[in-house]
């Protein structure tokens, strides 16, 4: 990895690629994921899902199941229907109407949705007594492809909504009318498909839910990783406060957003502890994951229009999309703004039209997934690029060149308002090119051709938006009372001088131990093994926020933004009190090593176990008039405001780290097998805190999104069969799957964030945009066929390598009367 | 996922092992376990008792017998990959064997198991059959030796009899002149599922003509498919790299009957097979034609 920096450092720790705390304990095998939670008397849950994608349940017998040996109880929809008010909405009418429970109550609408579960002695039990259970379906017609839910005959999901659709907006920015009035030509692209795939974290969901009548608490040791978010669901769904929901998370085998709509299983959980008065254990396995986890959205864009100036000036997009939430919105139709973010993507025009129509289907509910809503419109973005440099002969780089927003623009306002903070695209693409040797693959390309292979160049061009400003949800729901972000951290001198932060975050491999302290280091002049970080969420901390946890590409901003507070005023306090002591003045003690000390006279001195000694055990010694508690807490609150809800405008997010990839594809002509010769990515993430760990979320990234490109694909049947419900069926990628990669770093710190850095972890799902872009290419040089859908496994490439040069090719160019 | 209870057995022999299976009814051998616990766990298949033979020694050799080489059933795939008497007289066997899913797998699953579950997508039914391999099951009273051609019956069928079990597998050592060809279609940087897969061996005569040949394709049908036509076709010549193509261009079809699930269509399997079968066969002829030179 090359790093460009674009600012001196001056950080004794951050920016430093230092061994990850983290990894003595997970490396030993010392880590404690939420299955290795044990508590005494524990149950047992197993889960009875439907085998239907749709169907109405006429009865449900457990009794045999309940006279089952082990047995200790059983849940149904029918008792769920009592005991649990629906799960809020976050949509307004008509989407706001659907009812949502934990279990199955009348009808089932996927396949793998809960209808019965069951508290056995032991996992087998349970499993064991599920055979018993007798359920009698009413088969239905299913509705699985999003195009066919808007149909005014289609089957519907949720009778009393009247219709499948959750939400509905039109983004109007600009003035697309003006802009193919302008244009020499008009681009109509007619359907791009944006299909469904998640990212199959190594640990599934998992919970142990234990009820304590006595405080009338729940505590969820679990790996949910937006608990707050869970419990604003939870608590009036089981009509408690939510005080009583007592969330502990502590390693956790990854999650990409798939983890934060965990609160339907924890609620059943949840009335099965209560109801049992046992210690409730869930632990998917993976199937049930795939069946009823999170899936990623699925998108499709329709009537595509794209007017562009001759030299291939871009001067906006119109388009429909129609977005699949599966058959219940849960997190939705968040995506139906989030995407919003990053509106012209990494391009300057500024005339956008979307209209957004977000259905339910006979499929899992989708939920925030690595890349999140807008992964899915920036590929649009890049498609509409390549397709427009291949109608119109234009190259693939100059079209970007000319298009890209430039480093000289930034910070840069979008259409709607939201401000990139800083980037260096173009520079960004040239050093991709170089790492994938373009000018040699260029030649190359044209030498192969007639050998059998077709080489083809991609590139995608994508953006990571970070930090979210969730005031943006009063865009789909004007009375969702949200705004704004935040992150608490407490940092404090424990009894004896050791220091420890808390932080309200539920890290998935994302070294926050290591980068926490890191920060904590340098401003209290300590070594990062002085600085102890506790592991995970839990709300008896007391530290956390309605937004604390680990998603969307924040913590570098939020989380090491409170942290940064949080040791700033720790800082301070042991500085007056040092001074005080030490009879100097605040100016004159520095910190270092654990120590406080008089600068230049380094004999005055007190170390830190001293400082601790006289707050905590010695107060009598305490200097007259001093508030000092050495117990600092902050909560990082980024600048926003509200966003003009009638508008649609706002600044939506603080940081938009960049990532600009780059591949070159071997495709077989007679198979249409794909295989990746090179691969580059350079981000941008701003200021970096640990290039290494920041690598190796470049790293998933790209391997996740490679994976999503070439091998995985959710499928369902015409009825709403799961097709690929296990690792047999779903081809997850793994190590062996993903090239050798070349990464390289440019560090454009971001001017907004206390550090200059950009949250980065998602990777704005680049290679599906690059591979896609190296496929078009490829059909540019043979069938010419358009690449329309983002997945393209060996059968889709081969299609269109062999598609008929007189079949439509979903593509016209208009040219206007000059 | 999670099996059902059932009765689990550790004979120290194999007669032992075939005493239990005569005496029980509902009973499965348990070798490596790569398949048949994943069928357990999904309750789709299941035995009362499996009688695990993983440990028996008397499977675990691999031994020159005559002309040949016997592999124990209970060898797994990265034994296979460690074995010098396979490197010397028949490698491809180490290239199909690495080919196998991942290292994990490979240390578990085995011969005798990949060959009697007989899934489309198994790695060695379609090899065996192309090199001519002997299966050698033994019976509660005999012992029998059934072809490769008779042993793959249909999908997850074998010819082993009730009470049989496969304990070895005889593969011919390659001939001075003699070649092999595996190549099958998967997805990614290993072979978890193969849309279809052709096998070939090919013995060439000191004049550089065809002396013997077997085609074997597989995934478009409820066997491994010997291609006797093009066999038939291949003997005797010396074919050039575009006489290989036009004969696969003109393959007929008519007995290929491919499924349809959600790693391809039959439409495609059908289009592949040729391609793969002939690509074996290419990789045959240039093994052959370079053992010949050497």
């Amino acid at each position: 990895m090359s790093t460009t920096v674009t600012k001196p450092r001056t950080a004794l720790w951050s920016g430093q690629s230092i061994p990850r705390k983290e990894d003595e304990r997970l490396l030993k095998g010392q880590g404690r994921f939420a299955d290795d939670i044990r508590r005494h008397h524990e149950a047992y849950v197993h889960l009875l899902r439907s085998p239907y994608g749709h169907a109405r349940i006429l009865s449900v017998d457990v009794s045999a199941a309940e006279m089952a040996p082990g047995v200790i109880t059983t849940l149904t929809g029918r008792e769920v229907h009592a005991l649990q008010k629906p799960f809020i909405e976050i949509a307004p009418a008509p989407g706001g109407a659907i009812e949502d429970y934990c279990l199955a109550v009348d009808k089932v609408r996927f396949m793998g949705e809960p209808v019965v579960a069951i508290l056995a002695e032991t996992a087998e039990m349970a499993r064991d007594a599920a055979d018993l259970v007798q359920i009698d379906y009413e088969p239905l017609e299913a509705v699985v492809q999003a195009e066919d839910a808007v149909r005014e005959d289609a089957p519907r999901l949720h009778e009393q909504v009247g219709s499948n659709v959750v939400w509905h907006g039109v983004y109007d920015y600009g003035s697309i009318d003006a802009a193919k009035q302008a244009a020499d030509r008009i681009v109509k692209i007619d359907r791009l498909h944006f299909h469904r795939f998640t990212s199959t974290p190594i640990e599934c969901n998992a919970g142990l839910v234990e009820y304590d009548p006595g405080s009338g608490e729940y505590t969820f040791w679990c790996n949910n990783t937006m608990p707050q978010f869970a419990a604003m669901f939870m608590g009036p769904a089981l009509d408690i406060p939510t005080d009583r929901l007592h969330f502990v998370t502590q390693d956790i085998g990854g999650s990409f957003g798939n983890k934060i709509t965990t609160y339907i299983y924890l609620t059943i959980c949840a009335i099965l502890a209560k109801k049992s008065g046992r210690p409730v254990r869930w632990t998917e396995f993976r199937t049930d994951h795939i069946l009823g986890g999170s899936h990623g959205n699925e998108r499709t864009f329709l009537d595509i229009v794209v007017p562009v100036l001759n030299d291939g000036t871009i001067l906006g997009i119109e388009a429909r999309a129609i977005d699949d939430a599966g058959a219940y919105p849960r997190y939705e139709p968040l995506g139906a703004v989030i995407w919003s973010q990053v509106v012209s993507g990494v391009y300057q025009f500024r005339n956008v039209k979307v209209d957004y129509t977000q259905v339910v289907t006979n499929k899992c509910p989708v939920g925030p997934n690595r890349g999140y809503s807008r992964m899915q419109h920036l590929w649009m973005v890049e498609r509409i690029i390549d397709i427009v440099a291949h109608e119109l002969n234009l190259d693939a780089v100059a079209i970007r060149k000319k298009n890209y927003i430039k480093p000289e623009q930034m910070p840069y306002e979008t259409p709607n308002g939201c401000v990139y903070d800083s980037g260096d695209y173009p520079g960004s693409l040239d050093a991709a090119l170089k790492l994938i040797r373009y000018e040699y693959w260029q030649d190359r390309k044209q030498s192969t051709r007639g050998s059998g292979k077709l080489i083809g160049i991609g590139i995608g061009s994508t953006l990571d938006s970070g930090t979210n400003n969730f005031g943006q949800a009063r865009i789909i729901n004007p009375d969702l009372p949200f705004s704004g972000n935040g992150e608490v951290s407490n940092v404090k001198l424990d009894l004896y001088g050791e220091v420890v932060v808390t932080i309200g975050t539920t890290p998935q491999g994302q070294g926050h131990e290591t980068t926490a302290a890191q920060v904590v280091a340098d401003i209290l002049g300590l070594n990062p093994d002085q600085v102890r970080v506790l592991v995970g969420h839990d709300n008896r901390r007391n530290v956390y926020t309605g937004f604390s946890g680990t998603y969307a590409s924040q913590f570098a901003v939020t989380g090491l933004g409170a942290v940064r507070g949080a040791s700033l005023k720790l800082k301070e306090e042991l500085v007056t009190l040092a001074a005080a002591l030490l009879e100097a003045d605040p100016d004159e003690v520095m910190l270092r090593g654990g120590t406080a000390l008089v600068d230049g006279d380094e004999g005055r001195s007190i170390p830190f176990i001293g400082l601790a000694n006289i707050v905590f055990a010695n107060n009598a010694m305490m200097p007259p008039s001093l508030d000092v508690s050495l117990n600092c807490t902050y909560t990082y609150r980024p600048p926003f405001q509200l966003p003009d809800v009638e508008r649609k405008q706002g600044n939506l997010t603080l940081t938009y780290a960049s990532q600009i990839h780059a591949c070159v594809v071997e495709v077989d002509e007679e198979t249409g097998e794909t295989k990746i010769l090179e691969y580059a990515c350079v981000d941008d993430s701003g200021a970096l805190i640990h290039p290494k760990i920041v690598e190796g979320q470049v790293h998933g990234a790209a391997g996740l999104g490679i994976g999503a490109a070439l091998y995985e694909s959710l499928d369902y049947d015409a009825e709403g069969q799961m097709l690929s419900p296990n690792f047999f069926a779903y081809k997850a990628v793994t190590a062996l799957d993903v090239p050798m990669m070349k990464t390289a770093a440019i560090e454009s710190p971001s001017p907004f964030s206390p550090n200059g850095a950009k949250g980065m972890g998602e990777g704005g799902g680049a290679p599906l945009h690059a591979v896609c872009s190296a496929l078009q290419d490829v059909m540019h040089q043979s069938s010419r066929a358009l690449v329309v859908d983002s997945f393209n496994p060996s059968e889709r490439v081969y299609r269109l390598l062999h598609q008929d040069e007189h079949a439509p090719r979903g593509v016209q160019v208009i040219s206007k009367p000059s | 996922m999670l099996l059902r209870e059932l009765e689990y057995v550790k004979p120290d022999s194999v007669d032992e092992a075939l005493e239990w299976l005569g005496r029980l009814s509902d009973a499965g051998l348990l070798a490596g376990g790569q398949s048949l616990i994943n069928v357990l766990k999904m309750r789709i298949g299941g035995y009362q008792t499996l009688i695990d033979i993983s440990k028996l020694e008397d499977l675990k050799r691999i031994e020159m017998v005559g002309q040949g080489i016997r592999i124990g059933a209970g060898v797994t795939y990265d034994e296979l990959l460690h074995s010098p008497a396979i490197s010397l007289y028949r490698p491809l066997l180490q290239e199909v064997a690495l080919r196998i899913a991942d290292p994990q797998v490979r240390n578990r699953g085995t011969v005798g198991g990949n060959c009697c579950y007989n899934d489309p997508t198994c790695h060695l039914p379609p090899y065996l059959t192309a090199i001519g391999a002997t299966f050698e099951a033994r019976g509660p009273k005999a012992t029998r030796m059934i072809l490769a051609r008779d042993f793959f019956v249909s999908y997850y069928q074998t010819a082993l009899a009730p009470g049989e079990m496969l304990v070895g597998v005889y593969v011919p050592i390659a001939k001075r002149g003699s070649g092999d060809g595996f190549r099958a279609m998967s997805v990614g940087g290993t072979d978890v599922l193969n849309i279809v897969a052709g096998a070939s061996t090919v013995t060439l005569k000191e004049d550089g003509t065809i002396g013997d040949v077997a085609v074997v394709v597989t995934g478009v049908a409820e066997h491994p498919l010997r291609l006797d036509g093009v066999e038939s076709q291949l003997v005797g010549s010396s074919p050039e790299p575009s006489d290989v193509r036009s004969l696969f261009s003109a393959l007929d079809t008519a007995r290929f009957d491919p499924v349809d699930d959600v790693h391809a269509s039959a439409e495609y399997r059908l289009k592949m097979a040729p391609i793969f079968v002939r690509r074996a066969l290419e990789q045959a002829l240039d093994n052959a034609r370079r053992g010949l030179r050497d």
